[in-house]
């Protein structure tokens, strides 16, 4: 598994929980880290893109859009350490 | 269970032939497609929201189907159950409360750690009602919905009713499973309850099989048996109809007639539920090495993704679905067809239809009892301790005989002969009422006409028979009498000794006996006459012996 770390960019006016919404439904472990910043854990190969493209599929855009990145070293150690504990 | 399609002309009939409507139980699978918002009603009115579907779909559904419905923001709730807290079930919840719906008994959800922008939203929206924030279910919390329906927690969060429990670690399999009951008719609900891998069907999950615990602890022979062999009339089709739920063993123990499955609008690609492995393989049968239950008719809100192969399409796509039924014989469900996604194919279903009860509810016994006073008899005059009986008989049965004086309840009997043993002295000499009143197990009750009689403990007035034979024999300074011994319907309580100084003087009592002798100290010389009476407790005195005079020597 890998990690990777979803931002998620609101419309303004529309609700904050569809952002969570669109992450759970694609069934991840994850946590929400700060606002609109989620590390999740995806299968290999574990291409951003093509999670950023599965993510976005969960979110209206009129509410907005989501960005994957890798995650830091740092966001990797504190999950394997148990200072970030992922939720699914 | 067969799969038990009545005509509506035997509905009909049947409705003739019970013109009073009994009061129902009605379910409401809102349509919010991706996501399950279900909608309760007691047979008293007591209501309950059982989650509200994703974020905004509280607003653009939940709130415009309960309108529809009647049921207004000044409404409210009784109860709001978010079954787990995935967005896609509580995420809806808060725009529900904040369209002015108050919560006015409890809110509840499964209690687990999860925690999101969904979970928040709900909990700062709940600051408004009277209930309050959401608290953990316990486990066998039961809701009266009035007429002897009920809501059950069965399950939540791993535990199981009937003390089992199952390691979870998925919110999914978190969920609250809820037994709803309504005289014969069973409705299971666990929002998205997983069902574990299996290998019988080939499926494969992630999600922990906690369906066959729950399901298990309330069959028949289970630790905490709600259900009967018949299993459930109606299910819920948890977690959307995904493979990670609805397992073979769940369904063959469940046995559902109707399946109810929540999806649909706002499906795509990579979400393909409902999924064949549930429907067609488990709900309808198909996998028939491993089902023994009768195929189920199913129901979705929505049709899924059109363009998975995976999805099934053998589900009937008909929008909003009511159930109404009133627990004794039948279980109705209707639709809408209002489908945002794929086909309405509420004709094709042919609905409404209506379901026998796999348990049908006994009828109730609305015979009362029949009952009468049979000693003592009406007019009568009673004293000391009298025996009153009485007579009762039931359709059923008789469960127990009370008896009333002057209109208190005094005695029960529950055994046949009924009596009651009345010590009449307590009452007062006077005309005194009697009835008796018999109840059955059903709660039917009936009076006797009523017995009248007069208690008479005024007392004793018959007098002892007159002592007899009474004989005076003189000594020194000594005149002794001896007598026979009076009788009293009570009994002699003493003697009256009298004296005279002729045979035919004037007599004076000098003493009483409890003895029938008496020796009377006199002058040496003295002659005197006696005659004796007998006297009872109650003050009753004889008539006087004969006399007897002697002279003291």
């Amino acid at each position: 598994m890998l990690l990777l770390k979803a931002l998620y960019t609101q419309v303004a006016g529309t609700d904050p929980e569809y952002a969570q919404g669109a992450i759970e439904r694609n069934e991840l472990a994850h946590r929400e880290i700060a606002h609109f910043v989620w590390l999740i854990e995806v299968p290999e190969p574990g291409d951003v893109a093509a999670w950023k493209r599965r993510l976005n599929e969960a979110v209206d855009a009129k509410h907005g859009a989501f960005d994957v990145v890798a995650a830091s070293e740092e966001e990797r150690r504190r999950v394997e350490c148990g200072e970030i504990t992922l939720q699914k | 269970m067969q799969l038990k399609h009545v005509p509506l002309a035997v509905v009909a009939v049947l409705l003739l032939a019970f013109p009073i409507c009994a009061q129902q139980l009605e379910i409401h699978y809102i349509d919010v497609g991706w996501g399950g918002s279900v909608f309760v009603k007691g047979p008293d009115g007591t209501t309950l929201l059982l989650e509200a579907g994703n974020t905004g779909k509280g607003t653009q559904y939940v709130v415009p189907y309960l309108k529809s419905i009647g049921v207004q923001p000044a409404n409210g709730f009784d109860y709001v159950i978010g079954g787990h807290q995935h967005c896609d079930h509580i995420g809806g919840l808060d725009e529900v409360i904040n369209a002015g719906y108050n919560v006015r008994v409890k809110q509840y959800y499964n209690g687990s750690s999860y925690a999101t922008s969904c979970s928040d939203g709900w909990t700062a929206a709940s600051a408004s009602t009277t209930a309050g924030a959401p608290v953990a279910m316990p486990v066998g919390t039961v809701i009266p919905l009035g007429n002897g329906a009920t809501v059950t927690c069965v399950a939540r969060n791993g535990a199981i009713i009937g003390g089992g429990s199952v390691s979870v670690s998925d919110e999914n399999d978190r969920s609250i499973a809820l037994l709803i009951q309504y005289g014969g008719f069973d409705y299971l609900w666990a929002s998205d309850l997983g069902g574990g891998s299996d290998s019988c069907t080939g499926r494969s999950t992630t999600q922990t099989n906690v369906e066959t615990a729950v399901i298990r602890a309330i069959s028949p022979g289970g630790a905490f048996p709600l259900i009967t062999d018949g299993g459930i009339d109606l299910l819920h089709v948890n977690h959307h109809g995904s493979e990670s739920s609805t397992n073979p063993d769940y369904v063959n123990l469940a046995d559902p007639a109707v399946a109810i499955v929540g999806v649909g609008d706002g499906e795509s690609s990579g979400w393909d539920l409902p999924r064949i492995d549930v429907v067609e393989h488990v709900l309808l049968g198909q996998s028939s090495a491993c089902i023994t239950a009768p195929p189920s008719f199913v129901l979705q809100t929505e049709e899924g993704n059109p363009g998975s192969t995976l999805m099934s399409k053998a589900g009937y796509c008909v929008g909003n679905i009511k159930v109404t039924t009133d627990g004794l014989n039948l279980f109705t469900v209707s639709a809408d067809g209002a489908v945002h996604q794929g086909p309405s194919e509420l004709a094709a279903a042919g609905l409404p239809r209506s379901f026998t009860l796999d348990n049908v509810a006994p009828t109730p016994d609305t015979i009362a009892p029949s009952t009468s006073i049979t000693a003592p008899a009406n007019g009568a005059t009673v004293s000391g301790t009298t025996a009153v009986t009485a007579s009762a008989s039931d359709n059923v049965g008789v469960t127990k005989v009370e008896f009333y004086l002057d209109g208190a309840l005094v005695a029960t009997d529950t055994a046949s002969p009924y009596s009651w043993s009345w010590n009449t002295t307590t009452a007062t000499n006077a005309t005194h009422s009697l009835t008796s009143t018999a109840y059955d197990a059903a709660g039917n009750s009936a009076t006797s006409s009523t017995v009248s009689v007069t208690v008479n403990n005024a007392g004793d007035t018959t007098a002892p028979t007159a002592p007899s034979s009474l004989v005076a024999s003189a000594s020194k300074r000594k005149i002794s009498l001896t007598w026979n011994a009076s009788t009293d319907n009570v009994g002699v309580t003493g003697y009256q000794i009298w004296r005279a100084t002729s045979q035919t003087g004037t007599f004076t009592q000098i003493a009483t006996t409890t003895t029938t002798s008496y020796a009377n100290t006199v002058s040496s010389g003295a002659t005197f006459y006696y005659y004796v009476k007998a006297t009872d407790a109650a003050g009753n005195v004889s008539a006087a012996s004969n006399t007897a005079g002697a002279t003291a020597r």
